[in-house]
């Protein structure tokens, strides 16, 4: 899977934060990025996408959220049989082992401690989609 | 293990604090921030447009961190994540921005401090404008202040750390 044919969900409610990790994606050549600033705005579009045939390759959550935060969100697409296969990466400023347990405990695929740099974003996802997984 | 266990300022917290805005401007913004120096002092003072305030605590002892930027800085800073101008340190995007970026440098000097085994917690970041403000803790035993640069701009973070009041209140009971 080339990098330019990855779809990505970015959910995070602060916009800085959207944007930084936009920035690293489209930095590592990830241009289809789609945002959501709560859980459920991301649940919402994530059940459009199902709708029109398609879904997302990897979901990056913020924890804390108004609304529905990130375990929520992250319980729904585990449960989901559609979407359960996809990466969910859990976004978090704590890098607490206790913290990181309990996100992989819920049934995240994998965590991102801020602050993140480009080229940890590329690590991560070169665990799913293999790093023969180039900028198109 | 973190019980009476004291937080020393001196040039080790000055590198953990030195490092949390290093690691957080490299990584996610691409840029260098350097300090020349480091002052410690008993009280606290942040001068600035904007201030962004975390504090943390433990069983024992109240920290708070203030990062306090003049308005420069921070639109010279935030172009670079939105890519576009910002002239009003009152825009919701710059005090979001603020916030979250001492958020996150405190999540990196949180991380240091409690592998020393302090077990420190971390609060919720506030953010407070103005031009020209000035932001004084109320009381602190001790403070340490790192003025930075980056690219010809200048910001500072500053530390104190307090006795906790709820602690002093237990051993007086």
């Amino acid at each position: 899977m080339s990098k330019d044919s990855i779809s990505v969900l970015i959910v995070d409610d602060f916009e800085m934060v959207r944007m930084m990790l936009k920035n690293a994606l489209n930095g590592i050549g990830i241009k289809s990025v789609s945002e959501a600033t709560n859980g459920k705005e991301a649940k919402d579009l994530v059940l459009e996408k199902l709708k029109s045939g398609t879904r997302f390759d990897v979901i990056f959550s913020d924890w804390n959220m108004p609304e529905m935060d990130g375990l929520e969100l992250l319980k729904f697409c585990k449960g989901h049989d559609d979407v359960k296969k996809t990466p969910f990466i859990m976004v978090t400023a704590e890098s607490e082992s206790s913290f990181i347990m309990e996100a992989v405990r819920a049934g995240a695929d994998d965590y991102l401690v801020k602050p993140f740099s480009p080229m940890l974003i590329d690590k991560k996802l070169n665990r799913f989609f293999g790093s023969e997984a180039k900028a198109g | 293990m973190s019980a009476n266990k004291v937080l020393l300022l001196d040039q080790e917290l000055a590198k953990n604090l030195s490092d949390g805005v290093s690691i957080t401007f490299e990584s996610m913004l691409g840029l260098s921030p350097h300090s020349k120096s480091f002052e410690i002092g008993s009280m606290a003072e942040a001068s600035g447009d904007i201030t962004g305030i975390v504090s943390l605590s433990q069983d024992d002892l109240d920290a708070v961190c203030l990062i306090s930027f003049p308005a420069k800085t921070i639109f010279y800073i935030l172009k670079k994540i939105y890519g576009v101008e910002f002239t009003s340190i009152e825009d919701g995007s710059v005090k979001q921005g603020v916030g979250e970026l001492a958020n996150i440098i405190n999540g990196v000097v949180k991380t240091k401090i409690n592998e020393k085994g302090f077990k420190f917690r971390m609060g919720l970041p506030n953010v407070v404008m103005g031009r020209a403000h000035t932001v004084m803790t109320e009381e602190a035993n001790s403070s340490i202040a790192l003025p930075f640069e980056v690219e010809n701009l200048q910001f500072s973070v500053t530390l104190t750390v307090t006795k906790s009041k709820l602690s002093e209140e237990k051993r007086a009971a």
